[in-house]
């Protein structure tokens, strides 16, 4: 990130922090102290996590303070569009990576056989980012089949080798 | 120290059998591979490597774990040479004169004097694991919940520092987010859920393993893949094994590195990417010809491997001492240890005390391991960087989610380990460390006791905290770290050094 980008995310950042620290502060306020348990107060168990919380508080606002003397509050938000992000290839690659990583781990895993979503997963991923419309025919449909092939033997090697040998269980 | 000799000798014994020395080759084949493969570090290969072992014997699981650390942190130097990208953040300074050394067509004799120096690196930092892990348990015996108080907030400060030069705020943070995380779920003096919200799930905690394999294996794909694909030099043409003039040649760099790296390992949470600057740093500095370095310095070569692998032994001597991990992988090593039924800590040497000398013969073991395999087959093995991102990712992450899932069997860690992923990569992308971030999630428990069973202990005085020797001199460098972050402070420690001084150079004149 360069230096001019890398201070707008840390005026965001620090606004975040704060109000973080300032909900964790709260928060462990409202702990119990269990002092009609007749424990002693310096046990409380929201001591730590509220000098925490106000430590977050104090550096974010030192962060704040910072990044707004080096220009970082004029975010320049007004020229951005989606199209302009998804234009972006290293942003897309992250976003398509993300999403299709995400969409394995927390939508399809446990809702189907383990090898079925497993497959999946990695075909689609090595399809979606080696698949290229403007190749011929005949290399597309290699590609697709080298996927196929790759999701198929780790999804059968993976299943087999965690579950029979390192007898782990599998989600 | 003939006692430990003799100790050494029979752990030696106990230790190496036959199928040590299988677990120990695999092991470090697949370390090598792990850390040779930029997205995979060996933070990540550690934490799926425990995962696979939790059914295995205690020693064969510290075995693999130790040969996985050593050849993860060795094998990031073929991808520095070959692909000018780090295998792993402690190979980062191995690009700068590994990638020109390959590039004058000098590829395999680079690899080989990274796989000595490694050795080398590794063996003086051993070395000095079985001399001080004893040490530092009978001056930690004194430790009362003051002191770990001060170690383990040191620890984040320090990390903190020098994980973020430019920034130490950033640092610091860090690892106070990694303590808050450590204390949601039920907390170890009244049972009290925090931060549960009424959900059963969280009230469990965070796991250690899931939130690591988060922030170092998730985190680690989503950059990979933004990237394109990288240029490899193609083919070793020159000799890898080399001549042992080469080596002694730099004896005086290789004892200073070993030295530097594992006393870097020893500082909580600091790693091997530290330890190597470092010893790069300090090499070039003492130098004759500090102009080679960048351009294919064997000497710079010779200080990054060496540091960097001498940081793994040291980083294990507060993991054993001390029950606080000197590195990240180390902290998965230290949560592998627990997970096996042994308890580092002060009390190893009384509880356990064939213990310590026991992993020293396992990391001689690995060492062998890493010098006979790290020689052998390395025009074969380079083809494993020839595998498209694309193909590699997609299992690297089915592993990932493998290797969260598997330890308790909740899908709870699996979304624990992709909000560390995202939390990670964000943390990456806006230049904060990772490092600290783990070190406050293991340290966080002996933090929040601690503090609160000392305020008791003093009745809510601080006194305690502040006088106490080994406390009070903690509290100083806690302290002078700090202030040395302020442009004020430095200039009036410049000011009180040249007034002190200039007497004395009065004189001299």
């Amino acid at each position: 990130m360069d230096e001019k980008t890398l201070v707008k995310a840390d005026f965001i950042t620090s606004i975040f922090m704060s109000l973080f620290g300032l909900g964790v502060v709260v928060e462990s306020w409202n702990m119990p102290r269990f002092a009609e348990q007749n424990r002693n107060p310096w046990t409380a168990p929201g001591l730590v996590p509220g000098i925490l919380g106000a430590l977050f508080l104090l550096i974010g606002i030192i962060l704040c303070v910072r990044s707004i003397r080096r220009g970082g509050h004029h975010l320049g938000l007004s020229g951005l569009t989606w199209g302009a992000l998804w234009r972006n290839k290293t942003r897309r690659r992250f976003a398509l990576a993300f999403t299709l990583c995400v969409f394995y781990g927390l939508v399809i895993l446990g809702r189907m056989p383990y090898m079925l979503a497993t497959g999946l997963f990695v075909f689609c991923f090595i399809a979606i980012f080696e698949y290229d419309p403007a190749k011929e025919l005949r290399t597309r449909l290699r590609a697709l089949g080298t996927a196929l092939f790759q999701a198929v033997l780790v999804a059968l090697i993976v299943g087999f080798v965690f579950q029979e040998l390192f007898l782990v269980r599998l989600p | 120290m003939f006692e430990g000799l003799h100790l050494f000798t029979e752990a030696l014994l106990k230790v190496v059998t036959p199928m040590a020395v299988f677990h120990s080759l695999w092991s470090m084949q697949l370390g090598i591979i792990v850390g040779m493969l930029p997205g995979l570090t060996a933070t990540m290969g550690v934490a799926l490597l425990t995962t696979l072992t939790y059914k295995m014997a205690a020693g064969d699981a510290i075995i693999v774990l130790i040969n996985m650390y050593i050849g993860a942190i060795y094998g990031g130097s073929r991808s520095a040479i070959l692909l000018n990208i780090p295998g792993t953040p402690a190979n980062a300074a191995t690009t700068l004169d590994g990638y020109p050394l390959a590039q004058q067509g000098r590829a395999g004799g680079a690899i080989g004097i990274a796989t000595t120096s490694s050795f080398l690196g590794s063996m003086i930092g051993m070395f000095f694991l079985a001399l001080f892990t004893p040490l530092i348990g009978n001056v930690a015996l004194e430790f009362q919940s003051y002191e770990y108080f001060w170690f383990s907030i040191f620890g984040i400060i320090i990390a903190g520092n020098l994980t973020a030069p430019k920034d130490p705020l950033k640092g610091w943070v860090v690892g106070f987010f990694g303590l808050f995380v450590s204390t949601i779920g039920m907390e170890g003096i009244h049972a009290y859920i925090r931060f549960g919200f009424g959900w059963d799930q969280l009230g469990g905690g965070i796991g250690l393993i899931p939130s690591m394999v988060g922030a170092f294996g998730f985190a680690e794909i989503l950059m990979v893949m933004q990237l394109g694909a990288p240029k490899i030099v193609t083919g070793i043409t020159d000799r890898v094994i080399p001549r042992l003039g080469e080596i002694t040649k730099y004896w005086k760099t290789i004892f200073r590195s070993g030295i530097v790296g594992t006393f870097i390992g020893a500082l909580p949470g600091v790693g091997e990417d530290i330890a190597s600057w470092m010893s790069y740093d300090l090499t070039k500095r003492a130098s004759k010809d500090k102009e080679k370095f960048g351009k294919g310095s064997i000497e710079g070569l010779v200080a990054a491997e060496t540091g960097n692998n001498a940081c793994v032994p040291g980083a294990i001597i507060p993991v054993l001492s001390l029950a606080i991990p000197g590195s990240a992988p180390a902290a998965v090593l230290l949560a592998a240890m627990f997970i096996h039924g042994v308890r580092p800590g002060p009390l190893i040497m009384i509880e356990f005390p064939t213990f310590v000398y026991e992993v020293v013969a396992m990391m001689l073991l690995a060492n062998v391991a890493m010098f006979v395999l790290g020689l052998s087959m390395v025009r074969t093995l380079v083809k494993v960087l020839l595998i498209p991102r694309e193909r590699l990712m997609p299992v690297v992450f089915v592993l990932c989610i493998i290797g969260s899932y598997a330890v308790t069997t909740r899908m709870f860690d699996v979304w624990v380990m992709v909000v560390f992923g995202l939390i990670g990569y964000l943390l990456r992308v806006m230049e904060y460390p990772m490092a600290p971030l783990i070190l406050g999630i293991v340290l966080g428990d002996i933090v929040d006791k601690n503090l609160r069973r000392g305020l008791v202990l003093s009745d809510g005085s601080l006194e305690p905290f502040l006088t106490r020797p080994i406390s009070a001199v903690l509290v100083a460098i806690i302290v002078l770290v700090i202030l040395m972050r302020f442009r004020w402070f430095r200039a009036l420690l410049a000011a009180l050094r040249s007034m002190l001084l200039s007497p004395w150079a009065a004189l001299r004149r």
